[in-house]
């Protein structure tokens, strides 16, 4: 991982942990297509290739539910590769194999892999059926209909805050759906 | 979802991370399970009748102060496990001397007792009591502790939920030395120990349940 990739995903990320939301954005982008070559390479070893994309939206979503435990002052390379890892593993538990996937080769080989978005994936949607409303009904404006929390505040006739609350309560119920999809 | 779509999700779900929040999450932990782990003492042991006094012994210093070193150094090996990607290395050190200074103050203690005293010390009612006492103070918090460490994303999580116990016992400790009589290490330190490494096993045995994320 090179030095320069280090810095911009430290500051992209310091910036949106500070409560910048475009820094944010900008460093869930940056990291996709790396997240995605990592997955694609390891899916692609266990002949799992058409899970590559939901482990990268599996990862992505842990790097968000998770993001209170990178301590700024060390290097988010390592951080990212232990939640990748970790992914990774769950993962090829599903396909019910057990494997090693050492750290080291995550953190020193990320491969880059950009692509004009692939097919809407599986998983997440049969996830996504599973919430109740209001959390499916903010995840679908939001994400679906590309309105922002205030947007949808306003439709549902809820307060912001109260979109927030339940909108980060979808993000955990889905991972926690994904993990229990992994028994 | 489309990968991009979930980006614009999580952005909209971005609030700003306060850099204390693990901290501060350990520490409501530590507040919280010391309150209860005293209230428990209080209400189903009672504090000792003498305890004006022997606060101002060397004996009830040297278990408060071994259970305050088991604390801080069991908190800092906890939050660094909590955090993927960080190895914990030098902070094992924290909870090793603790441990080492005991094991070698019982060890001397018994040494340097009459013959026949000495074994008894160790063993007389080691199974008994004590060390239970301390396991049952410390389930309120070892439950505080693990519930706090749910947002976090530990990578070995048996180990991580291990230490959680460990600082649970070393609560119940603080808590429990305002109670326990005992004067020389041959009867606490063994004691105490064994009253640490039962919440431990406890949380080593869940931590994979629990924690997992």
């Amino acid at each position: 991982m090179t030095d320069s990739l280090e810095v911009t995903w430290s500051t992209l990320l310091a910036q949106g942990n500070d409560g910048n939301s475009h820094a944010y954005k900008r460093f869930l982008e940056s990291v996709t297509p790396y997240l995605r070559g990592l997955a694609r390479y390891h899916c692609s070893q266990f002949r799992a290739s058409a899970d590559a994309e939901d482990v990268v939206q599996e990862i992505l979503l842990a790097i968000h539910l998770k993001r209170s435990t990178w301590d700024c002052r060390r290097p988010v390379g390592p951080w990212i590769s232990a939640i990748a890892r970790n992914k990774l593993i769950d993962l090829m538990r599903r396909r019910g194999r057990r494997v090693e996937v050492p750290i080291d080769e995550v953190i020193d080989s990320l491969p880059y892999e950009d692509c004009i978005d692939p097919t809407v994936t599986p998983s997440i949607e049969s996830l996504l059926r599973q919430l109740a409303s209001p959390q499916k009904d903010i995840v679908e404006l939001i994400s679906l209909e590309g309105h922002t929390v205030r947007d949808a505040a306003q439709q549902l006739g809820m307060s912001e805050g109260s979109v927030r609350v339940a909108l980060h309560r979808a993000l955990k119920t889905l991972a926690d759906l994904y993990r229990r999809s992994s028994k | 979802m489309k990968t991009k779509q979930l980006i614009e999700l999580l952005t909209e779900c971005s609030t700003p991370i306060g850099p204390r929040y693990v901290r501060n999450r350990f520490a409501a932990a530590i507040v919280g399970g010391l309150l209860m782990c005293t209230l428990l003492l209080v209400a189903l042991l009672g504090v000792r009748s003498d305890i004006s006094s022997a606060m101002t012994t060397a004996a009830f210093w040297s278990k408060s102060l071994f259970g305050l070193f088991m604390l801080t150094g069991g908190v800092l090996v906890a939050a660094q496990l909590s955090k993927p990607g960080q190895a914990v290395r030098g902070a094992w050190f924290g909870v090793i001397s603790p441990i080492a200074v005991v094991a070698v103050g019982l060890i001397v203690d018994v040494k340097n007792s009459p013959d026949g005293t000495a074994w008894r010390l160790l063993s007389d009612q080691l199974w008994r009591r004590c060390p239970l006492d301390i396991a049952l103070l410390s389930i309120p918090a070892l439950a505080a502790l693990l519930h706090a460490m749910k947002p976090f994303a530990p990578t070995k999580l048996a180990v991580a939920g291990g230490v959680a116990g460990l600082v649970a016992g070393s609560i119940a400790v603080l808590a429990y030395s305002l109670r326990c009589p005992e004067v020389q290490m041959a009867f606490w330190g063994g004691r105490y120990l064994l009253g640490i490494a039962i919440p431990s096993a406890i949380g080593c045995i869940i931590g994979p349940r629990f924690l997992r994320w």
